[in-house]
């Protein structure tokens, strides 16, 4: 008798059903697998493949709710986002998960949200924003604050443009560094949180963006008085396996892809290699 | 898969040419390769532009200005430029010449003509243009080959390891050969040969370069244990990665 | 507890018996003349009189390197791995520590999504133990493995005057025994073997002084010497962290997605596209290894993840010890 080992690693085909290029160096993929939807919780990643090259952790960018397919934006950073890069419509390629912890979508019923994603930080938070407007009744305010290094580097600038229009989301967003035809804010997205008016008691923070933005976004929410348990943060490391075994994204004793890659700040801010 | 064949130059600089794709023991593989790739012969005095290629291998470290102009010229017409063998990727053997005197070295190489021959310090090709990937190791390892090959093909730009031979020696199941006193550069040295000397009893002389933040402090106190003298660690510590030890300087 | 006595130029006729009740396996020469846990093929090769390998048994059930699944990628197939899930298999001269370091991993990889290859592997075994004289790094009675530890074992060979009593652990091991002839009456007992390396503090201290030492000099002096190469924890049998990567055939179309054991001690193991290493200084890693074996996962497990079995010292070009950082900062604790 022989048995088949490793069916967790075994990839889904996926079907790229539509591409688009959002910047320079990100690139939105429509996918399709065969027994879709993916069943996702917004905040949750899948291992992509590219048979040959390798895999990439990459979170879900759309809402649970948004039809039979899901889509990936992908940022060019080495060989295997490259050879994303490469593929258009109807081009194939592995997806295994969805992996880990997302947001508690079900237990923030009924809070005011604050959403402040940093660069490709709004990428897994996109699927939260999702949710909440999928389920607008349930959820008190949705504000969004959204920063980039310049002008370039903004993502999804057509849904921006609707969330702005809406009188139920409250959208505010910065650039790094202005460009010549840059009407908005230029300064870090630190810069947005002081002039909100929040209602403390009742709001919950949902942070993601690079290593360097957690510290100083926390501390700006924690001068607004929100406390440690009501900010939520999706945090990356290097990932291999995606189901606790291949230890590259410990923190400590966490494994970010099973225990994360969402965590309740308070969770973790005594996690010394956290943030 | 039919997709059209990539077309490689190999140009040889200063090296002891034991880097040559069909001598770094391929013979086997190579009808294979040659399925994937064609490898182009350029006349050199023909004008970069009609140099028409997807990669240039370069085998050999640079040594003299005349050089150092091919390499440009090499540069502006190959899309991606990869460097093969310790020569061209770290200096090699070649870079026992640092820190000896130049004038030296070339009464020594080239008797009383030597003021005919400007030369330069040794240099890997990284030091003069944008160098896209390297093979490294001297000679470079034939499965270390065939699997940058085959991944470039794949389209990826192969990157080596950049642990140390220990891992390497280790999944061999090997016994620490410094544990037992005799000086293996493994501990410092990139890995990507899969251990080829400790496996066969032998030390690692560190073929394969530097590891990015390797523990020179720590290797001189292990060396010493060992019963080397500084001469003899500094010999060691020159023998490939010379250049590579001046940059961090 | 029943015993027999087996003289030593009977063993290897026992574990000829033992081969023909199943596969069997244990610590035979390499080619460098070293004891590896491999398969047995002629008993004169098993070394039951070895003070450790370089590897630990851990290899038998997730092998340095192995394919997770073969894949082409001409029509996007994916074919996974397999292993032979049939007969019995003998572990022969299993140290009692060895076994406790299989228990470990067994208790790891069924956390959360099970490892399938490790659950496939591990079945159908049975651990014949035999006792071994420590040298100056075995250190595991401190870790609660003393010389008449047995947990995990079946059948154990406990060294004795001109050969072995042979322990019946467990039913599975007895009815191994069951057509063997060549015993003799139990052997004079020799002496306990006296161990030369320990941890001062009891096991169940090791937590509560890491817990107060994460900020401790001591890891920045390891690190001083540590050359982050990683052999620490690939000799480790408690260690299972692992490279995935795709590794394609000449003919660009077939391949296979493989695993390799790595090591938190490299400092690429948390590197991010982008260059960012998230655990960048030797001393973090250092300490890091440390934290692992005796707070992070002891947490949980209720034991120290460490075996005591001191290969981690023995392979290491720096001379770092485990026993003594913590022996050293047990002192400072106490003093
Ligand atoms: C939970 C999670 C969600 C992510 N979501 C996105 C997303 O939505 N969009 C996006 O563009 N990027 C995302 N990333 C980052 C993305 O995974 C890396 O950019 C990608 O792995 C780089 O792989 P590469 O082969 O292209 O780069 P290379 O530099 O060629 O390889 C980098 C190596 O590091 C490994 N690696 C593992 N984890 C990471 C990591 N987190 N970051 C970088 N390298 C890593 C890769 O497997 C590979 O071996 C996410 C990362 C994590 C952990
Ligand atoms: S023998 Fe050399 S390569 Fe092998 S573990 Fe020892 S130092 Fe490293
Ligand atoms: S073991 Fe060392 S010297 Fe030998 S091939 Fe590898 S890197 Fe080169
Ligand atoms: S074996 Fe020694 S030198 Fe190597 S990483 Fe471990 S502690 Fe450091
Ligand atoms: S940490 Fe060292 S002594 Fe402890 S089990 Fe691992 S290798 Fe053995
Ligand atoms: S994290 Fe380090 S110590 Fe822990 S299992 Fe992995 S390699 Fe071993
Ligand atoms: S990605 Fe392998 S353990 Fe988390």
């Amino acid at each position: 008798m022989v048995v088949s080992i490793h069916s967790g690693y075994v990839p889904q085909q996926a079907k790229i059903v539509r591409t688009e290029q959002m910047t320079a160096a990100e690139k939105l993929f429509e996918l399709q697998i065969p027994d879709g939807p993916l069943g996702h919780e917004p905040g949750q990643f899948v291992e992509v493949s590219i048979l040959g090259v390798g895999e990439a952790p990459i979170s879900v960018s759309s809402g649970p709710n948004r039809g039979p397919n899901f889509e990936l934006i992908v940022r060019k950073a080495g060989s295997v986002t490259e050879a994303m890069h490469q593929l258009g419509a109807g081009a194939v390629m592995g997806i295994r998960g969805p992996y880990g912890h997302g947001f508690p979508m079900e237990r923030l019923k009924g809070s005011d949200l604050l959403f402040i994603g940093g660069g490709i930080g709004l990428v897994p938070l996109r699927s939260a924003i999702h949710y909440a407007l999928d389920h607008r009744s349930d959820y008190g305010r949705v504000v969004i604050l959204y920063g980039t290094k310049n002008p370039n580097e903004i993502l999804f600038r057509r849904e921006i443009e609707e969330w702005k229009q809406r009188d139920d989301v409250e959208f505010f967003m910065t650039v790094d560094r202005g460009s010549p035809d840059w009407k908005g804010n230029v300064g870090v997205i630190t810069t947005l949180i002081p002039p909100l008016d929040l209602n403390i008691t009742n709001t919950t923070a949902i942070v993601c963006g690079p290593p360097i933005m957690y510290k100083f976004v926390i501390m700006a929410l924690r001068s607004k008085r929100l406390e440690h348990d009501q900010i939520y943060v999706s945090l990356e490391r290097h990932m291999k396996c995606g189901l606790g075994k291949c230890g590259h994204c410990q923190i400590n004793h966490l494994y970010v892809c099973q225990d994360g890659p969402v965590f309740l700040y308070s969770d973790i801010q005594d996690v010394k290699e956290a943030l | 898969m039919t997709a059209k064949k990539v077309r490689v130059g190999f140009f040889d600089f200063t090296g002891c040419e034991g880097c040559q794709l069909a001598k770094v023991s391929m013979e086997n593989e190579l009808p294979q390769i040659l399925e994937h790739i064609e490898i182009v012969n350029f006349r050199e005095a023909m004008s970069e532009k009609s140099w028409d290629m997807d990669v240039a291998f370069i085998e050999g470290s640079i040594t003299t200005p005349a050089c150092v102009e091919r390499i440009n010229r090499i540069r502006q017409a190959a899309p991606i430029l990869v460097t093969l063998g310790a020569c061209s990727t770290i200096g090699g053997i070649n870079a026992i010449r640092v820190g000896r005197d130049l004038d030296e070295i070339r009464q020594e190489v080239y008797g009383d003509k030597r003021y005919l021959f400007p030369s330069l310090p040794v240099m890997p090709v990284s030091a003069v243009v944008k160098v896209d990937a390297s093979i490294y190791g001297c000679p470079p390892n034939p499965k270390d080959v065939a699997r940058f090959l085959t991944q470039f093909l794949a389209g990826k730009i192969p990157q080596a390891p950049k642990y140390p031979v220990c891992i390497e020696c280790k999944l061999q199941g090997n016994a620490c050969l410094l544990v037992q006193g005799i000086p293996c550069m493994g501990v410092v040295t990139r890995a990507g040969c899969g251990a080829w000397c400790p496996s066969k009893g032998q030390f690692c002389y560190g073929c394969r370069g530097l590891i990015p933040d390797a523990n020179l402090d720590a290797l001189r106190i292990s060396f010493e244990e060992c019963g080397l003298s500084q001469q003899e660690i500094d010999n060691k510590l020159h023998l490939f990665s010379g250049r590579e030890l001046e940059k961090l300087s | 507890m029943k015993r027999r006595g087996l003289l030593s130029q009977k063993a290897p006729l026992f574990i000829r018996h033992l081969m023909n009740k199943g596969q069997v396996y244990g610590p035979v020469k390499n080619k460098t003349q070293m004891p590896e846990f491999a398969q047995v093929d002629e008993p004169s090769r098993v070394v039951l009189d070895y003070t450790t390998t370089v590897l630990p048994p851990k290899r038998l059930f997730q092998p340095p390197e192995e394919t997770i699944y073969h894949f082409s990628r001409k029509d996007f197939t994916v074919e996974p791995a397999k292993v032979s899930g049939d007969g019995l298999k003998i572990l022969v001269g299993l140290h009692n520590y060895d076994a406790e370091g299989i228990a470990c991993l067994d208790y790891q990889m069924a956390r959360g999504p099970a490892d399938e290859g490790w659950a496939a592997r591990r079945r159908n075994w049975v651990f014949v133990g035999v006792s071994y004289e420590p040298d100056q790094h075995h250190f595991s009675p401190s870790v609660g493995i003393g010389p008449d530890h047995r947990n995990g074992l079946d059948l154990f060979m406990d060294k004795a005057d001109g050969g072995y009593n042979v322990e019946l652990l467990t039913e599975r091991g007895a009815s191994l025994l069951d057509g063997f002839g060549g015993w003799s009456a139990p052997l004079p007992e020799t002496p306990a073997p006296k161990f030369h390396n320990r941890l001062l503090p009891m096991p169940s201290d090791l937590p509560h002084i890491l817990a107060r030492s994460y900020e401790h000099p001591i890891w920045q002096q390891e690190a001083k010497r540590c050359f982050s190469c990683g052999s620490c924890t690939m000799v480790c049998p408690t260690c299972y962290c692992f490279d995935v990567f795709d590794e394609l055939q000449l003919d660009m179309e077939s391949g296979e997605k493989k695993r390799h054991w790595d090591s938190c001690q490299v400092a690429p193991f948390t590197e991010v596209a982008g260059g960012e290493i998230f655990r960048k200084e030797t001393s973090s890693r250092v300490r890091h290894r440390i934290y692992r074996k005796f707070k992070y996962i002891t947490d949980h497990y209720g034991r120290p993840f460490c075996i005591g079995c001191g290969r981690c010292i023995r392979a290491c070009p720096a001379k770092i010890s485990i026993s003594e950082v913590m022996n050293n900062l047990a002192r400072k604790a106490a003093g």
